[in-house]
């Protein structure tokens, strides 16, 4: 009987994370997220070292892009808020009722010239 | 500062189309894409209407649907902060400022096409956005008339989704 064959191929080794600069650190990986690392490390054929760092850059950026979209946001409605804080001269009264109304509906009641509104 | 796609670019985006590659990059990298309602509202409407309504429209207006939906895609609202901002600046630019020049559309059309568009800039000012877009030139003077009412505030970015 003929021993048995032995593989020529190399035996499989577990895919190595490229090289990065930075502090080395160590964490624990909770259970669930150690499923989602391990399932992408299979998907793009990499080590789960490099599969954590890449969803972290994806966690990473999607903060920043809310960070900056926020701040900018809260500066430029700072800005909105104090539009109607003019100062107005205590003797300049009030519009009547149908000086308001012509005012806001003007535009769906056709008084105006549409030249002049724009309507 | 991240964009909002208005409806120039919004429209485009469809395997296929002119501005396709630009949403494969955002789904490939997990990027948002922010859409501003008003943009939302223009596709709806123009996918919905009666006169085209065929099956590769409605099979259109689905995709949309699906993209609107996904967790990468932020609408952005038109807010009350929006709202004032888009006001004061149609108070003071009620008239499309190309209206010379465009030979498209009735006038009452680009009006309709000019309150949505300071809109769409009001929601991508106010929300804290910039703008890209084809339509530059309306845009930059949209920047210019919010950044006359609040100087002090970080102006709109316009960028030419032509480039």
């Amino acid at each position: 009987m003929a021993p048995p064959r032995r593989s020529t191929r190399k035996p499989r080794t577990a895919p190595r994370a490229p090289r990065r600069v930075g502090a080395r650190t160590t964490l624990r990986v909770p259970d669930d997220l150690a499923e989602t690392v391990a399932r992408y490390a299979e998907q793009h054929g990499t080590s789960t070292n490099d599969a954590l760092i890449r969803l972290a850059y994806v966690g990473a950026n999607r903060y920043d892009y809310e960070y900056t979209v926020e701040e900018l946001a809260a500066e430029r409605g700072a800005a909105i808020d104090r539009l109607d804080e003019v100062d107005i001269p205590p003797d300049e009264g009030d519009l009547t009722a149908e000086e308001t109304t012509r005012a806001i509906l003007g535009f769906r009641l056709g008084l105006y010239d549409e030249e002049i509104y724009g309507a | 500062m991240p964009d909002a796609w208005d409806t120039s670019v919004a429209s485009r985006i469809a395997v296929g189309e002119r501005h396709a590659p630009l949403l494969a990059t955002h789904l490939r990298d997990g990027v948002p894409l922010a859409l501003p309602a008003p943009t939302v509202q223009e596709i709806v409407r123009g996918l919905a209407a009666p006169a085209v309504n065929r099956e590769p429209t409605r099979r259109k207006l689905r995709w949309f649907g699906r993209l609107f939906r996904d967790p990468l895609t932020i609408v952005v609202p038109f807010d009350r902060r929006a709202a004032v901002i888009a006001g004061h600046v149609l108070a003071r630019h009620p008239h499309p400022p190309t209206r010379n020049h465009r030979c498209s559309g009735t006038r009452a059309q680009q009006r309709a096409a000019w309150a949505l568009d300071v809109q769409i800039a009001a929601c991508a000012f106010a929300g804290g956005y910039g703008v890209l877009t084809e339509n530059v030139d309306d845009f930059r003077i949209l920047r210019q008339a919010i950044a006359e009412l609040l100087p002090d505030a970080p102006p709109l970015a316009v960028s030419d989704a032509q480039l």
